[in-house]
């Protein structure tokens, strides 16, 4: 009986394990192999390099601007997470909930949104300014969770002491602050980039296709080439960009804050 | 604390979030009172310069045609929200409860979904089509892809894969909160683990699990390219595909943004009573 209970738990967690895991590998396992009428065939890297210097740039500009975003957003949630973590004020409940909502905003509807004014009054449709603004806005939110987090169990004295201590504000941040809130930085920097590198959605709209970026190509080639190799090795590249950024993140921040797990 | 203190505290504060509020002001709520503006005009009217204002026109196209589609909208996240459930929390359970091994090989497999939904959706189009891991199957029972991809049961599924692992945190950490007593006296009294399980654990664990429910709901709501790719032509009838399908391809900008609209409202509702149960930022 015990036996049977305990392998129904494996079977159970086999399962769950394999749907979670299984399209990740097998979009690598796509982009090496090639099906023909008699069977498998492997491929190796062919399909990589049937890849364009057009995508390699694509990746580049991707990179660039998730770091940039990821810097934004830093800025951003920072003076917000500090004064929700430090200060007492009135209808303090609904203001959080008001910097907290561009997160629920669904991309869509953020899209068609900052389409709007980008083309009616901002002017920034296209630009690459406007891409990052716009990405930057509905991912603030994911800097400011791990942040606020952290602030709120960092005890307030070592800011005290320092101020008391002659320090300025400024040096208390970089001093102090930025030192001591370095794993929840970097992990709200890590989730922002990866968010980032992956959104296909706000960029389809706001770039107009006027700059590349993979995810966006990798988009449109799935809905209209999905079954070729090259796609899956388009999608295995960024898939790769992203597992790089967030296994870095779990070696140096330790597995359970990466997740935010209970266990 | 004295008056002079506590007004330079005001300050600190208005200064501090003031740049990210003007921020909030520039590229949030001015975009969405856009389209709420946006919603009242025909077609693309708008984005070119010279609005026509239709009244609540597009409303009512909405309301008469695509009534189905918000319906599949609620629908569909509303059962994979439901398999989450049944799914997720055992597995939460029996991982803070250090019940079972290979804690890490999960721990990893429940980061994936954060990538985005490109790769969920991508990766189990292509294991359902012929030449994917399924072919040994197929041939076995006679069905075929058919039966499993571009119905509303697919796109189900993969809503169901991507959000499973939203359920696990939300119910982990309020379970990792119940203190191991309780579990040991219901052992004690006599009640078999599973017994425990459902009886105590579960109504125990109540708040984190409504929460994480709300959460899968809200996360999908959103969910573009799982309907598109799993549902196909037939059953990919949900409002984020056709928002984007009225805007950049048919340009009927005004239709989409009534719908955005809706939409919004439907998340914003759903963000709240999450926001509202898991007591977050306090």
């Amino acid at each position: 009986m015990k036996m049977f209970s305990s392998i129904l738990k494996y079977l159970y967690i086999a399962i769950l394990a394999f749907i979670l895991i299984s399209p990740f590998l097998f979009i690598f396992y796509r982009a090496i192999t090639y099906r023909t009428s008699t069977g498998t065939e492997f491929t190796g890297l062919r399909f990589f390099m049937e890849l364009t210097p057009q995508y390699w740039n694509a990746l580049l500009n991707s990179i660039i601007i998730g770091v940039i975003v990821a810097i934004l957003d830093f800025f951003l949630a920072f003076p917000v997470a500090y004064v929700l973590a430090r200060y007492e004020f009135p209808m303090k409940k609904i203001i959080s909930a008001i910097f907290i909502a561009p997160m629920f905003t669904p991309d869509v509807v953020a899209g068609i949104g900052l389409m709007g004014v980008f083309i009616r009054y901002y002017g920034l449709y296209g630009t690459w300014v406007g891409t990052i603004l716009g990405l930057a806005s509905t991912s603030y939110p994911i800097m400011l969770l791990p942040l606020f987090a952290s602030l709120k169990t960092l005890d307030p004295d070592y800011e005290n002491v320092a101020k008391t201590l002659g320090a300025s504000p400024a040096r208390v941040f970089l001093t102090v602050l930025v030192p001591l809130l370095a794993p929840a930085i970097f992990s709200g920097f890590v989730l922002t980039f990866v968010w980032s590198i992956n959104n296909y959605l706000l960029p389809l709209f706001l770039t107009g296709g006027a700059i590349d970026l993979l995810a966006v190509k990798l988009y449109s080639d799935v809905r209209w080439w999905g079954l070729l190799g090259r796609v899956a090795a388009e999608a295995s590249i960024l898939q790769l960009a992203t597992f790089l950024a967030v296994f870095f993140y779990i070696r140096l921040s330790g597995e359970k804050q990466a997740t935010g797990l209970a266990f | 604390m004295s008056n002079e203190e506590s007004s330079r505290a005001k300050i600190t504060v208005l200064m501090l979030i003031l740049p990210t509020l003007l921020y909030l002001v520039l590229f949030w709520l001015v975009p969405v009172a856009n389209i709420f503006w946006m919603s009242f005009t025909l077609r693309d009217t708008y984005l070119q310069g010279k609005p026509n204002y239709v009244g609540i026109n597009n409303y009512s196209i909405i309301f008469t045609d695509f009534l189905e589609t918000i319906r599949n909208t609620i629908v569909y996240p509303l059962v994979a929200a439901l398999i989450d459930l049944v799914l997720g929390i055992p597995l939460a359970y029996l991982l803070v409860r250090k019940k079972v091994g290979f804690t890490s090989i999960l721990r990893a497999a429940l980061i994936f979904p954060y990538f985005g939904d490109i790769y969920v959706s991508y990766g189990l189009w292509n294991m359902f089509l012929p030449g994917g891991i399924f072919d040994p199957i197929y041939s076995i029972t006679g069905l075929n892809y058919k039966n499993f991809l571009y119905n509303p049961n697919a796109v189900i599924f993969g809503f169901a894969v991507f959000t499973l692992p939203f359920m696990v945190l939300y119910s982990s950490s309020a379970i990792s909160q119940i203190d191991m007593s309780y579990e040991e006296v219901s052992m004690t009294l006599g009640y078999t683990p599973v017994e425990t399980f459902l009886k105590v654990i579960v109504p125990l664990a109540t708040p984190g699990i409504i929460a994480g429910f709300i959460a899968c709901f809200g996360w999908n709501l959103g969910g573009y390219l799982i309907p598109l790719l799993l549902g196909g032509v037939d059953s990919s009838n949900v409002m984020t595909v056709k928002i984007v399908e009225l805007s950049l391809r048919i340009h009927n900008y005004g239709l989409a943004a009534s719908l955005a609209i809706i939409l919004l409202v439907i998340t914003l509702i759903s963000s709240y009573l999450t926001f509202k149960i898991t007591k977050a930022l306090e």
